[in-house]
């Protein structure tokens, strides 16, 4: 089940059309940074809309009060890689799902000690390729060098890697199998890209779904069994 | 001069817009494939588009095996023709066009 762990909808006005282009290309999930009335929503089509939230704040005591706020009503909680205090911070932090490099952010890299920090939680590093459609000649070149260096610092690290399309209008997505290809790209093997595709987001929303369900306690806790039943 | 194995590749071309030509698309991946990976790899790819059906934007192009996956991503990268925005999208790859299907 291929998803595409962000899409950025301008407005829910337009989501015929990335359902149409969804449909097209043999994806079946979409997280758009659009707030939606449930973490989880099926739309008419049969496209599944998972609620994303991006957190924003700048220092950490105010992103733990964001981060707060938001994991009970989002699916996905991502983070852009800032600088290495933060980052550090929101790579051992098991709520945030997320690492993002994309536009906003493409003069960061991945650290080693986040990736290995990431890699123990679980937080998966999110390459928004996005901006290497839209740019050419060397702004390319520098969004290239960028997410070339930080898959490398994540596969060395053992960290989870997704490649979703960050567009902003359905033209700019791609097919899971053309992503693959980007992934080749970046400088992942046939494994680890069809991984990082196919796998690490089915990963990711089936993990935070059972964490959103009323069953869940905490890591490893579950309620199996209510009192009185049999 | 030893013979280089094959690859083809079934693909489709999305678009919002007009008809993108055989020359157009060809062009493109052509220069997707200069920028990205230079002029020795453009070179040795081979890559030549087989068939093309504008209106449908279904398509099969060949080139060099060993440049298959170059070729494929040079063709993804491709965001827009002219100032038709394009979604390139690959669907199955063979070493003989029979074996697309």
């Amino acid at each position: 089940m291929p998803i595409d762990l962000n899409v950025k909808i301008p407005g829910l006005e337009k989501l015929d059309d990335f359902e149409d282009m969804a449909g097209k290309l043999g994806i079946t999930g979409i997280a758009p940074s659009t707030k939606l009335d449930k973490p989880v929503v099926v739309s008419k089509k049969g496209l599944v809309l998972y609620a994303r939230a991006d957190l924003k704040s700048k220092r950490i005591g105010s992103l733990r009060k964001e981060l707060g706020l938001l994991r009970r009503h989002a699916v996905i909680v991502a983070f852009p890689l800032a600088g290495v205090e933060t980052s550090n911070w929101a790579a051992g932090d098991r709520r945030v799902d997320l690492l993002t490099l994309g536009e906003n952010n493409i003069g960061n890299t991945l650290k080693d000690s986040t990736a290995h920090m990431a890699e123990h939680s679980g937080t998966a590093l999110e390459i928004q390729f996005a901006v290497i459609l839209r740019s050419t000649g060397l702004n390319r070149s520098r969004a290239l060098k960028s997410f070339r260096e930080s898959t490398r610092t994540a596969l060395d690290a053992g960290m989870k890697i997704v490649l979703s399309s960050g567009a902003s209008h359905p033209i700019n997505m791609r097919s899971p199998m053309a992503m693959t290809y980007i992934g080749f790209m970046l400088g992942m093997n046939r494994v680890d890209s069809r991984e990082t595709v196919f796998n690490t987001p089915q990963w990711i929303i089936e993990r935070n779904e059972r964490k959103l369900s009323s069953e869940f306690v905490g890591p490893g806790v579950e309620i199996v069994k209510r009192g009185g039943q049999s | 001069m030893k013979k280089t194995r094959k690859r083809y590749l079934r693909f489709i071309l999305h678009k919002n817009g007009a008809e993108i030509t055989e020359k157009q698309l060809s062009n493109a991946i052509w220069s997707s494939l200069l920028s990205l990976y230079g002029e020795i790899c453009t070179a040795d790819s081979k890559f030549y588009l087989n068939s093309y059906d504008a209106k449908k934007g279904t398509g099969i192009l060949q080139c060099n095996a060993a440049a298959l996956e170059k070729v494929i991503a040079s063709a993804v990268m491709i965001s827009s023709i002219g100032n038709i925005h394009v979604s390139f999208e690959p669907r199955k790859t063979s070493g003989t066009i029979r074996g697309l299907g």
